[in-house]
């Protein structure tokens, strides 16, 4: 079977195919038009050569008809040169002409004609010519003249006449070629109109195609398909088609068969479905009748199974409950229900007198009748001393009354409750209101649940108590957890104590063993293997060797284990793995228990080393300290004691008196400073801060500098009031030992530079000398106490070595920093920067 | 040796019968920082006929020694560059001219510890500070006859 082509690429191809048509049909119509209209044009090209050359012709013969009347005329024979010329270049011009028209004979027969009449004239008239030419040579100038009125005016009239005509036809030619031209020019604009219908004419046909063979078939196939879904069974007229629309209509052809056959079917089923649906229920009726009677069968089955089933349950509750009082009202509540009674009471039996019980449980009564007495009814003692169960039919109280309206009589029967060795421990009273007789078929029951209820309850009594002690061992425990955990955190507690204790800790008991060693004594002495150990021992490993030991330290320890010493205190000397001296202080504690005698000796290790640091420190301040004062002291009294002894010239007592003055003033500043040191560096030192102007301070300084002393002070600065909080007094004294200084280390200068600069937050003053500068290796001793620069030069300038560090002290709690620079022999800057306050 | 409580209360009469007749002109070094330490000793010395030389610090001391000759040197304790114990030290070790000359140490520190370090480092006297001026005549008076 051949595949024919698919709707779609049939009208892409008959679309394809007529516009290649046209295509091909508009690109050689132009190309038949393009050749035509050049051959045309050759033509007129050729026409104007043509004419041209007639032109020349014409020229030609012009000349020479003048050049033929000048010589007629003067007689010339230049003339005749010109004239033999001329006549050489028309005649070949005109062989020329003739050549070319003998080339297409059959097209131009009237021009050959026009050329033959041309040579025909022409020869007439050079006859003539060459006629007069040779009269005029012999001179008959009579004769030229008779002829020309008989054969030269003819002559040279046929001459110019043909001549004419054969232009005229050039002419008309030409004309005609052109016309020509202006129609093929005309075509090129018909051409594509004629295109545009053929297209036009196309299109036509392309929509009629479409709408035969694509629009109407589907119209018709989406009707179908409407009454399909409308749910009528339809079919499409068959076609031949075997495209796609073709297969489509076959497709729902074949669809809406298959629907209509399914829907026969499916009438057929339901048909049968209807006849069974009748017998179903035919059968229910059936069914439903014997279910009634069923449920009668059942109706009295189920009464004796809902008594079983209470019992079941009683029996139960009697078996699964844990507490006592949960379990009483369950079980007593069950009982009731099974026995068909109204209330019970519950008692038990109270061992130390007879007459006295305790009601646990009662159900069903008016809250007056059994109130939870300690006394127990009559009968309830009779049976629980006789064992036996007593029935007793009452009349109902005026409380009973109020709840059991119609009724008169109730039964109270008394179950004593026993255990499974018949003692008795309780009784249990049950009371009906609606069986007021006694009824015997149901005692061996009621006995019998009753006897399962005392078992069960004596069981019950039995695991309270055991439950209760198992209670209180669990609150027991818990109290002894809680108890374990309180110690142990206070174990923990003491751990950490003895742990993080700076002090070595040895415990011993009272034989001297070694029972507990914390871990800063383990440290101490590097060894960590000392419990189990004595004490002595330990003192022999560590402390009596002969460069730790501190003569008898081993003997004295002995003693006072012996208890022949009361105190016990040592010190110790050893140096670490890193050769730094520890200093250590042993003292022992006798530690006793509570009341008892003593049970073992604490061992504390103080670690002295930085007490010792202080106290090496303090004894150097001192020794410095009384150097310092001693040297002036020295110089004083001994010139005291000179001027004393000796006679000495005025002069001399003089200079000696002064110099005593001046070492005395300067003892006096010494003590001075050094006591204002000492106050500031251990905060005593009280400061009074309030806003101050810089720079009125450094003011009022330089003045006083400017006074009596060699020194100019030169102050530099941009802004002329800088605030700082400051004390005044203590800041002018900054200022005051700073330019003494600077002062007295440069005898050579005369002025000292004082800067002032600052920014927002901070200001700088500088304290500027041209002295003898600082050593470069000094660095910060330079603010130590008493720090002066070893230099002999220096030794010359007094001074009491506490300036700078009074100036740093000061400085320093203005929040402020000091600091220097300094080039040797060249002087110093030094540098206080405190913070500014705005103004 | 030492001048003790007794000198600020009451005042020493002191008895030139040491220093009598006229001194056969010995010469002192005296090494002192203090510039007011060293004129006192100078107006104490000079005063008696003694010559006197000074040095400012321990390094001059030693230089003064090498280059002089002198019969007593006073040297202070606490002095830049080199101390008088130091300069003691290297005077003894020294093969100078002065290598013997005795030593005359003033100091502050008062101490026995400091007093049994200059007698090793081969101290004559010792004179703690404040000293007598008289007293420390008398010193060099007593070290002067030792010599002869």
């Amino acid at each position: 079977m051949t595949k024919r082509r698919g709707l779609a690429s049939r009208i892409a191809l008959l679309i394809f195919v007529s516009l290649l048509f046209y295509s091909i049909v508009a690109a050689s119509a132009y190309l038949v038009i393009n050749q035509l209209q050049n051959t045309q044009d050759q033509e007129i090209i050729t026409y104007g050569k043509t004419l041209k050359e007639i032109d020349q012709l014409e020229s030609i013969y012009d000349e020479l008809v003048l050049s033929f009347r000048g010589y007629i005329a003067f007689g010339t024979t230049h003339q005749l040169t010109i004239i033999e010329q001329a006549k050489m270049d028309f005649i070949n011009q005109l062989k020329e002409q003739k050549a070319k028209t003998s080339q297409i004979q059959e097209f131009q027969k009237e021009k050959q004609q026009a050329i033959a009449e041309i040579e025909d004239s022409w020869k007439a008239y050079m006859k003539w010519v060459e006629a007069c030419i040779q009269l005029k040579k012999e001179g008959k100038t009579e004769e030229i003249e008779t002829l020309r009125v008989q054969v030269g005016t003819e002559a040279l009239g046929n001459m110019n006449e043909d001549l004419a005509r054969l232009y005229r036809y050039y002419e008309i030619q030409m004309d005609q070629a052109y016309q020509e031209r202006e129609t093929y020019n005309t075509w090129e604009y018909v051409v594509p109109v004629f295109i545009l219908l053929g297209l036009l004419i196309t299109g036509i046909f392309l929509v009629r195609f479409l709408r035969r063979d694509v629009v109407t078939p589907i119209e018709e196939i989406d009707k179908t398909m409407k009454q399909i879904s409308a749910g009528e069974f339809a079919w499409i007229p068959e076609n031949k088609r075997d495209d796609e629309l073709g297969t489509l209509v076959k497709g729902i052809n074949q669809m809406s068969s298959e629907l209509e056959l399914r829907q026969r079917e499916l009438e057929d089923s339901n048909i049968e479905l209807i006849a069974q649906r009748d017998m179903l229920e035919t059968q229910n009726e059936e069914i439903m009748a014997q279910q009634i009677e069923q449920e009668e069968t059942l109706y009295k089955l189920t009464n004796r199974e809902q008594e079983l089933e209470y019992i079941t349950n009683y029996q139960e509750k009697l078996a699964s409950y844990s507490d006592l009082d949960s379990f009483l009202h369950q079980s007593v509540s069950s009982l009731l229900r099974v026995l068909h009674y109204d209330a019970a009471i519950v008692g038990l039996r109270n061992t130390d007198d007879e007459d006295l019980g305790n009601v646990v449980f009662t159900t069903g009564y008016n809250n007056s009748h059994y109130p939870r007495s300690e006394q127990i009814p009559g009968l309830a003692k009779r049976a629980m001393t006789e064992g036996v169960e007593l029935v007793r039919v009452r009349a109902v109280t005026e409380d009973e009354k109020a709840i059991h309206m119609e009724l008169s009589k109730a039964c109270d029967r008394y179950n004593p409750l026993q255990n499974d060795n018949k003692e008795v421990f309780g009784f249990m009273i049950l009371t009906s209101y609606h069986q007021a007789e006694y009824q015997e078929s149901r005692d061996r029951l009621v006995r019998g649940l009753v006897k399962q209820f005392s078992l069960a309850m004596y069981t019950q009594l039995l695991n309270d108590e055991r439950r209760k002690q198992a209670d209180e061992l669990v609150r027991l425990n818990e109290t002894l957890k809680k108890e374990q955990q309180h110690i142990e955190e206070q174990r923990d507690l003491i751990k950490q104590i003895l742990n993080a204790n700076h002090e070595g800790m040895l415990l011993c008991n009272s034989e001297g063993i070694i029972m507990y060693a914390n871990p800063r004594m383990e440290k101490n002495l590097n060894e960590c293997n000392l419990i189990g150990r004595h004490v002595t021992e330990l003192w022999v490993q560590f402390f009596d060797t002969p460069n730790r030991t501190e003569s008898g330290a081993l003997t004295q320890l002995t003693e006072y284990l012996q208890g022949d010493n009361e105190n016990f205190i040592q010190r110790f000397t050893w140096q670490d793995e890193n050769q730094q001296k520890i200093y250590f202080e042993v003292y022992a504690t006798v530690a006793s228990n509570e009341g008892e005698e003593k049970s073992g000796y604490l061992f504390v290790f103080r670690d002295r080393t930085e007490e010792e640091k202080v106290d090496e420190m303090k004894n150097e301040v001192i020794s410095v300290v009384s150097h310092e004062l001693r040297t002036p002291l020295a110089t004083v009294l001994g010139f005291m004691e000179i001027l004393l002894h000796r006679e000495l010239s005025p002069e001399k007592q003089q200079k000696y008196l002064e110099t005593i003055y001046k070492e005395g003033k300067r003892l006096s500043q010494l003590l001075n400073d050094f006591l204002d040191l000492q106050r500031m560096q251990v905060g005593k030192q009280e400061y009074q801060f309030s806003k101050v102007n810089l720079l009125e301070i450094l003011h009022d300084i330089s003045e006083q500098w400017e006074t009596g002393h060699s020194h100019k002070i030169k102050l530099t600065y941009d802004e002329e009031s800088i605030f700082v909080e400051a004390d005044e007094g203590q800041l002018s004294q900054v200022f005051h030992n700073l330019i003494s200084n600077a002062v007295k280390y440069s005898p050579e200068a005369d002025h000292i530079d004082v800067n002032i600069t600052a920014d927002e937050k901070m200001v700088r003053v500088e304290i500027k000398d041209y002295g003898l500068g600082i050593p470069a290796d000094i660095g910060e001793k330079l603010f130590d106490k008493f720090y002066r620069v070893d230099n002999s030069d220096r030794r010359q300038i007094g001074g009491t070595g506490l300036g700078l560090a009074i100036v740093k002290e000061i400085v320093e709690s203005h929040n402020g920093s000091i600091s220097y620079r300094s080039i040797l022999g060249q002087g110093s800057s030094f540098y206080v920067i405190v913070p500014r306050i705005n103004s | 040796m030492c001048v003790g409580k007794e000198s600020f209360t009451t005042i020493p009469k002191w008895e030139s019968s040491v220093r009598s007749g006229p001194k056969d002109m010995a010469n002192i070094l005296i090494a002192d920082d203090e510039v007011a330490l060293r004129f006192l000793l100078r107006e104490t010395l000079v005063d008696e006929g003694y010559d006197v030389r000074e040095a400012s610090d321990g390094q001059e001391a030693i230089e003064k020694l090498t280059n002089h000759q002198f019969d007593i040197v006073i040297l202070d304790y606490m002095m830049p560059e080199k101390t008088g114990i130091e300069v003691c030290e290297w005077l003894r070790k020294s093969d100078s001219i002065n290598q013997n000359a005795p030593v005359i140490l003033l100091t502050a520190k008062t101490q026995m510890k400091d007093r049994e370090k200059a007698s090793e480092a081969g101290i004559s006297t010792y004179m703690a500070k404040p000293f007598s001026p008289f007293q420390l005549l008398d010193e060099i008076e007593l070290l002067l006859n030792r010599q002869k």
